[in-house]
């Protein structure tokens, strides 16, 4: 199965949550702001690369994980990912898609806009991993939920 | 080989293309065409954006779709690349872009006309704004077409 966690940009939240599905950051424990921050591809991504889906890791069922930015043209990208796997012949189940903006919070959005639309890395960086970091508990539900469905999903 | 032919909104101007593709249109009988085609996509549908809408093979075998992405020309034909390879498709995909010829005068007063209701007034001038980028249009696709079957 290929799984998707997409977002505006596919740099933040997207990232935070394929990192913890791929077991780069911790399911129990909070991690540091350097952790966030040293993670692959965190507020690396530049605007060029929305829409481009990234390869993240595999998780322990060696599930595919990628991450994507849509920008605000989502409803579009997941209209024309149906229509893409229609033609391919395969079936629409074989993606999980997870939007993960929803747990972008107003300092992970300023950080972001400073970094990745002013050019201002610092302090742009580390107010979006200090959002991020607020609202670790959330990530870490969201990549459970997503876990347990893919575990029912695999043994059905 | 898949062509998606995309745009902001599907209207007549993608039907040309398509017909330019399958290089059936003949200039003798080009009002004819026209006005066959304004008179086919006269009826409104809606279409979902996102969706590759298949009309069929051109003249070379290759495959045509239509694609309507709204204002997001980069992310959508980003994400079309990036899920071909996700997924290993064989068949390449290109890309014709018909948002230069959208943006001509006509076809924006077209839409103003069609806001309006005015539909008589609206199919004229996208006759004009059609026959006015017929040229250009036939002229780029006979290029893309030789380009990719040299």
């Amino acid at each position: 199965m290929i799984i998707i966690y997409h977002c505006f940009g596919g740099t933040h939240s997207s990232v935070m949550a394929a990192a913890i599905h791929t077991g780069k950051l911790s399911m129990v424990k909070r991690p540091s702001l350097e952790e966030i921050i040293e993670l692959p591809h965190f507020d690396k991504v530049n605007s060029s690369m929305i829409g481009t889906p990234i390869y993240y890791g595999e998780d322990e069922w060696r599930n595919k994980i990628y991450i994507q930015g849509m920008g605000n043209a989502s409803q579009i990208v997941k209209k024309t990912l149906k229509s893409f796997l229609e033609l391919e012949g395969i079936d629409e189940e074989a993606v999980y898609l997870v939007n993960t903006f929803k747990y972008v919070t107003i300092p992970v959005r300023i950080g972001g806009y400073l970094s990745r639309q002013l050019g201002m890395v610092f302090p742009g960086r580390i107010i979006a991993a200090i959002g991020l970091r607020r609202v670790y508990s959330n990530f870490i539900e969201e990549v459970k939920k997503v876990k347990q469905e893919i575990s029912i999903a695999s043994k059905v | 080989m898949r062509i998606i032919i995309h745009s902001r909104k599907i209207a007549t101007l993608s039907y040309l293309a398509v017909e330019l593709f399958k290089e059936q249109i003949r200039e003798n009988e080009l009002h004819e065409w026209l006005n066959y085609l304004i008179n086919k996509t006269d009826v409104k549908v809606d279409y979902l954006s996102g969706e590759l809408i298949y009309t069929g093979k051109d003249s070379t075998g290759n495959e045509l779709f239509l694609l309507e992405r709204k204002r997001y020309k980069r992310i959508v034909c980003k994400a079309i690349t990036g899920f071909k390879q996700i997924f290993h498709s064989k068949e390449e995909i290109l890309f014709f872009d018909l948002s230069p010829y959208e943006n001509n005068i006509y076809f924006r007063l077209k839409r103003v006309f069609s806001y309006l209701g005015l539909k008589n007034f609206y199919k004229i001038v996208e006759k004009k704004g059609l026959l006015l980028i017929y040229p250009e249009l036939s002229t780029n696709i006979s290029h893309f077409k030789r380009k990719i079957n040299p």
